[in-house]
């Protein structure tokens, strides 16, 4: 370690909030991921924009590299620190503006999703990307992963709903990206920051555009006894043109261990396959496309269409699908969680090739996704200590990833590349396009020290095989 | 896991709950010492990581970052009732404090209160004096010092500021079954009007009161402080007593008393003579607002006063009771009830900890004052001896207009406004 | 995971080919190119300092469509009626109405960032764009984004290249969002009154009620003039939906105020208004600030001037319609220039070719766009000018 800069840190931060040992650095060695894990060398919680610049200086002034870190909720290993620093933005929690006549909000990058919406709810609005990790990740980290959610099918993904940012670059200079009050002219700059997965540097301050609450919500139930005819409903309500606030599928095996837990929400234990459908707007438009979707349903062969009687029902229908994802504790010490993109009518094959690679490879496969999106989440929940098991469930995974890729999708709809989709990039980008992806980064993060080999594999960047200096393990 | 660094510890047996945890950190934004402290060795999924790196060797037992982590956990279990995989946050922190015993010794403060609470022949003494000195001016002319014993005697002053009330004398039908009701320690000792207004209002909501003499302190503190084998021993006397009251039901008016008394099943799970007696035991205790929801409660006379009521931890996230404790003050005729902004947060009283990591209690009690302070509510009614004192304390200390009171007295005095 | 065998893509169309070799060919002589897709915009009058043109025109057509994933992947010099015709056959449309022409084309719409009317409620192309592939100034095929709805598989090239002016590459193909053409499309106007406080009052509430248009613009009188929706100045609103959304949002604008029904292709009419004209400047701001001062802005205009509002996305475009007399235009211009807040909320779209060096700053002097451009662009041969550069 190069001496004294855990001290010289503290000296900015405060002593309480570096952290140094070892066995206090371990709960910071994975995300929401943890079949991954790194060791960081250091953790730095700065309490304050101008403390997070002076962080972002200090190391930049002796070349070295971090991570930037938000609430640890993603599920690519994009946050870990391999024996480099941790930035901890959660200290970072303060909304720093609000105007509710332009519907638009500037937060610091450690404000909770939910809390946001929180917090704007009382003035009729709210943010729209609502990752399912809403109530514990950080805008800073949707942001940097370009964080989807259900209602992302009509209101579109944290790409589409920020409009600035003020960036400390990896050198510590500042930059603003986007315009808080305008369209600029110009590189969308803005556009290439979000989703680049902290490779590009810190946002400090993000705004926001907020949406009026829509006047009426809709949700419904629609269950089914097959996989096949949910998929082929969903993408017959893609088809027809209705255009859902939401469309969500769960199988048979993810209702019931969601009817287990905490957040049971009345599913039929007994189905092999929901969707959760929600239709907003207009409450004359709803109606009318309610009707429509019931008759898709019960047509495609649906068993039952409930519709939720008010917001509470509404919430606890919600509150299911949104904690899937964590009740797969319950089956299996172990989870993989996969996130790929199909074209929305290869739905109903792909799902069956899913089906068909888990019973080759003797795995059980949780499907609990953004079917409107065609953005799947194949879950396996198993025991990384039998090798056995785990190689058949890696190889399951590797399979159903070519699936998607074969059908045209990509390795990733919201959860990003990190560490874990890193080997599938060459499989769906050629060696230019990475080649570009390297060049573009290299702009940002000349020596490559925010969050390194993350996203892009080392070897795909021409230039950097020449580039002096790029460290990416601190000097001991 | 191959190869556990710690078998044959408690904390070896619950494998199983850690290995719940997915790493998802829903828990993380309902965690008291997470959002004060703001580093995730102090939040659950950090501590359940520990615990797991203490099994996988990781991390050694001794190491004194680890125990802190562990010690500064409120054991609010906040956390729970958030956790989509069920992890079993209290009994996993009860197993790793027991585990972690073996390399460090509770801190002296604590190891002299648990030493205490478990020999009624210290308690009654103890809770005497703090009950003689509570009726003197003393603990409110020292309540405004600075530190701990400041703290402690506005805690004391605390005490003595309930709601005054008229005597009246209730008549007991019964037709609602029989109850036993559990004296506490704390509630004994210093909450002595409260026990008795718990008394009269299940009688006056038809519950016949009987004695169940032996029994002692629950045994929480010592759980959450790690000493399981002390726990199981007052565990089984409590049992042994209310078994032999032969009541249908124990009413228990101190929400953390109450947690772990529905737990003493999980207790005693490993003892096979003990283990089914606890279990019928744990089923049938009831917060004392539960039994009066199941009766309305009745109606009583009118009380025109503003109160705001503060969830204990203990009651809507280990017991996840929530709406009891608010039908009982929907009882009362007048009473405007004022909504308090996160009321589901801890107050940071967690049984003794505001006595041993005194900053972070602090800490999460400011917000929590500030709260009050917003609703201008004259009462806050809460339903756990520690809270009511910890709140209470902070009231007097911050100067704030208002006092901490248990439902149940509330309730009382609208009975007494109504002369029955 | 494990690593997968590394396995070529084979990108690029075979008309991507011959962008690559015509790149490749300046690029050795140093000789800068002006890209175009079918000139329909080159009277914007930006500088290029280029000799030679390279046209996509001919690079047009469907490379993929599966009206069922209401995504649609295009040449980039493909028109876009040609889309519009392709995608009404099966009931579908791109909601992408950029002011200009119907023929101009999707990579220039993509390339400029045009937006228009729609893009209040469908946004604007950077979020109706799923993926595009490019050739870089090396002559190098790239592809950024995808072929599917959602994706975040590596850096977003594809939100850089659009509005880049193709200075960080030639767009050769692009995928887009589709949606499904609505059940009900309507379009009115709404007069305004003519004076100025009568109109703000009526203006700001209504602005504010909670309506959701597909479109709603506020013209001048002088641009309702010669859209022939008469003399005075017009609130023109295009509701969409399905009937009975379209039918309530009509009743409760009908409750408020006086409506009169419009053909549809007013929209069309308003979007190629400005053709031909010498200059046209757009000035972005918040909602709000367009609510409250939209009624002068409407009333007292200059002769030749038109301007539209929209002030859901805070976008105001001023036209001066005096093409063939230069001076006048010429002084106009620099007249509402010195008006005009001198920041990044003032846009020049076009311009008399002269006047360009004196009022419109370089927008990609900043050192990262410098190096961006730099590192796509090495030798300065694909657009050098256009962006004021």
């Amino acid at each position: 370690m190069r001496s004294g800069i855990a001290e010289r840190l503290a000296e900015i931060v405060g002593e309480r909030h570096v952290l140094s040992r070892p066995s206090e650095l371990l709960v910071y060695n994975s995300d929401g991921l943890p079949g991954y894990r790194r060791q960081p060398r250091l953790a730095v919680f700065p309490g304050t924009r101008e403390e997070t610049i002076a962080v972002v200086r200090l190391l930049a002034d002796e070349g070295l590299p971090f991570v930037p870190r938000g609430a640890g909720t993603g599920l690519s290993g994009g946050a870990l620190a391999d024996d480099i620093v941790v930035i901890g933005l959660h200290r970072l929690k303060k909304i720093l503006s609000l105007d509710v006549e332009n519907r638009r909000a500037t937060v610091e990058p450690g404000v909770v999703n939910l809390r946001l919406n929180k917090h704007v709810a009382p003035h009729g609005l709210l943010y729209a990307p609502d990752p399912s990790s809403e109530a514990a990740c950080t805008i800073g980290g949707n942001v940097a992963e370009n964080a989807g959610g259900p209602h992302c099918l009509k209101y579109g993904v944290t790409l589409n709903h920020v409009l600035a940012m003020t960036v400390v670059l990896p050198s510590g200079e500042l930059v603003e990206l986007g315009s808080k009050v305008g369209e600029r002219d110009g590189y969308d700059l803005r556009g290439a920051f979000i989703g680049s997965e902290g490779c590009f540097g810190l946002a400090l301050d993000i705004t926001v555009k907020l949406m009026t609450k829509p006047q009426a919500v809709r949700t419904l139930l629609a269950d089914f006894t097959s996989v096949d005819q949910a998929a082929h409903v969903t993408s017959a309500i893609i088809a027809s043109g209705i255009v859902p606030a939401a469309l969500e599928f769960m199988d048979g095996p993810t209702i019931r261990v969601v009817e287990d837990s905490i957040y049971a929400a009345g599913y039929p234990r007994d189905a092999e396959a929901i969707l959760l459908i929600e239709l907003d707007g207009l409450e004359a438009g709803v109606s009318a496309d309610l009707e429509a979707v019931r008759r898709i349903c019960l047509d495609g062969g649906a068993r039952n269409v409930k519709v939720a009687r008010d917001d509470a029902e509404r919430m606890k229908l919600w509150q299911g699908r949104k904690k899937a994802f964590g009740a797969m504790g319950r089956l299996a010490p172990h989870l993989i969680v996969q996130d790929a993109v199909i074209p929305r009518t290869r739905l109903p094959d792909i799902l069956a090739t899913i089906r068909a690679i888990g019973e080759k490879y003797g795995v059980v496969v949780c499907n609990v996704f953004h079917a409107g999106d065609g953005n799947l989440h194949p879950n396996i929940a198993y025991s990384a200590d039998d090798p056995a098991e785990s190689e058949r469930v890696h190889k399951a995974m590797t399979e159903i990833m070519q699936a998607c890729i074969d059908a045209g999708g990509s390795i990733t709809g919201e959860h990003g590349v990190g560490l874990d989709k890193m080997g599938y990039m060459e499989s769906i980008f050629s060696e230019s396009s990475l080649n570009a992806m390297c060049e573009l980064r290299a702009v940002f993060d000349p020596e490559r020290r925010s969050n390194p080999g993350k996203v892009v594999p080392v070897h795909a960047c021409k230039e950097w095989h020449a580039v002096p200096g790029g460290r990416l393990r601190m000097d001991t | 896991m191959p190869g556990c660094a710690l078998p044959g510890t408690p904390l070896a047996d619950a494998l199983p709950g850690i290995n719940a945890c997915v790493h998802c950190g829903f828990c993380l934004q309902a965690c008291p010492t997470y959002l004060n402290l703001e580093d995730e060795n102090d939040s659950p999924r950090g501590r359940i990581f520990l615990m797991r790196s203490l099994l996988e060797g990781t991390v050694k037992p001794d190491d004194p970052s680890v125990q802190q982590h562990i010690d500064q956990c409120l054991g609010c279990r906040a956390c729970e009732p958030v956790c989509p995989s069920g992890v079993p946050y209290g009994q996993l922190l009860e197993a790793t404090r027991a585990t972690l015993r073996e390399y460090a010794p509770v801190p002296f403060v604590a190891r002299a209160i648990l030493f205490v609470f478990a020999r009624e022949w210290l308690l009654r003494p103890a809770m005497f004096f703090s009950r003689i000195l509570a009726a003197t001016p003393i603990p409110t002319l020292l309540s405004g010092m600075s530190g701990r014993l400041g703290f402690a005697m506005a805690m004391l002053a605390s005490t003595g500021r309930s709601i005054e009330r008229s005597r009246y004398q209730p008549v007991m039908r019964g037709e609602r079954g029989n109850v036993a009701t559990l004296r506490g320690c704390v509630m004994d000792g210093l909450f002595t009007a409260t026990n008795g207004a718990t008394r009269r209002v299940l009688a006056v909501n038809g519950y016949a009161i009987v004695a169940a003499p032996g029994q002692s302190c629950c045994g929480a503190l010592h759980a959450h402080a790690g000493d399981l084998e002390t726990a199981r021993s007052l565990a089984r006397r409590n049992i042994a007593a209310f078994d032999r009251s032969g009541a249908e039901f124990i009413a228990v008016n101190a929400a953390g008393c109450g947690a772990i008394m529905k737990e003493y099943g999980h207790l005693l799970k490993d003892d096979p003579e003990w283990r089914e007696r606890a279990a019928s035991t744990s089923a049938r205790v009831k917060d004392v607002s539960e039994l009066l929801a199941a009766a309305g409660p009745r109606e009583g006379g009118p009380l025109p006063i503003r109160v705001t009521y503060d969830a204990p931890c203990h009651l809507q996230h280990a017991q996840r009771v929530t709406q009891a404790p608010l039908s009982v003050l929907a009882a009362i005729p007048g009473l405007e009830l004022v909504p308090l902004h996160d009321s589901d947060q801890c107050c940071g009283s967690a049984g003794i900890y505001n006595l041993i990591e005194p900053e972070t209690s602090d800490a999460v009690l400011a917000p929590k004052l500030a709260n009050i302070r917003a609703t201008g509510a004259a009462w806050v009614a809460t339903g756990n001896p520690g809270c009511l004192m910890q709140i209470g304390a902070g009231l007097i200390r911050a100067e704030i207009p208002a006092r901490a009171i248990h439902p149940v007295d509330l309730l009382d005095a609208s009975y007494a406004a109504f002369g029955q | 995971m494990a690593r997968r065998a590394r396995r070529p893509i084979a990108d690029g169309h075979v008309s991507t080919a011959a962008v690559v070799s015509a790149i490749k060919e300046s690029g050795s002589t140093r000789s800068p190119l002006r890209i175009a897709g079918r000139s329909t915009w080159l009277d914007a009058g930006r500088p290029v300092r280029a000799n030679k043109t390279l046209s996509l025109r001919d690079d047009s057509g469907v490379v993929i469509y599966v009206p069922g994933d209401l995504t649609l992947t295009v040449r980039a010099g493909t028109s876009l009626s040609e889309i519009e015709r392709v995608t009404r056959e099966h009931d579908q449309w791109l909601p992408l109405d950029p002011y200009g022409s119907n023929d101009g084309t999707i990579g220039a719409t993509i390339a400029t960032a045009s937006a228009g009317p729609l893009a209040s409620s469908f946004g604007l192309p950077r979020d109706l764009l799923l993926g595009l592939e490019f050739v870089n100034g090396r002559g190098e095929v790239v592809r950024g984004g995808g072929k599917v709805v959602k994706n975040v598989a590596g850096f977003d090239l594809s939100r850089l290249l659009t509005g880049s002016w193709g200075t960080l590459g030639v767009i050769t193909e692009v995928t887009v969002r589709l949606y499904a053409c609505p059940q009900a499309d309507r379009s009115f106007v709404i007069r305004l009154a003519a004076n100025e406080k009568e109109s703000n009052a009526f203006l700001r509430p209504f602005l504010a009620a909670s309506f959701s248009p597909y479109a709603l613009e506020l013209l001048s009188a002088s641009a309702a003039f010669a859209l022939g929706l008469g003399e005075r100045a017009v609130c023109l609103m295009r509701f969409g939906g399905n009937t009975a959304a379209v039918d309530a949002q009509l009743n409760a604008v009908s409750r408020i105020a006086g409506v009169e029904e419009v053909e549809t292709s007013v929209w069309e009419a308003l979007r190629t208004l400005e053709m031909g004209s010498g200059c046209v400047i757009r000035v972005t701001g918040l909602p709000g600030e367009f609510r409250s001062v939209s009624a002068s802005m409407l009333m007292e205009q200059p002769s030749g001037i038109l301007n539209y509002i929209d002030p859901a996305r805070g976008v105001l475009r001023l036209v001066v319609r005096a093409p063939n007399e230069h001076e006048e235009s010429k002084e106009s211009v620099f007249g509402i220039s010195t008006d005009m807040p001198p920041n990044e909320r003032v846009v020049y779209e076009t311009l008399p070719a002269d006047v360009w060096s004196e009022v419109s700053p370089s927008v990609v002097a900043d050192p990262l766009s410098r190096g961006i451009r730099k590192a796509y662009d090495p030798h300065d041969i694909l657009n050098p000018g256009i962006l004021g550069d």
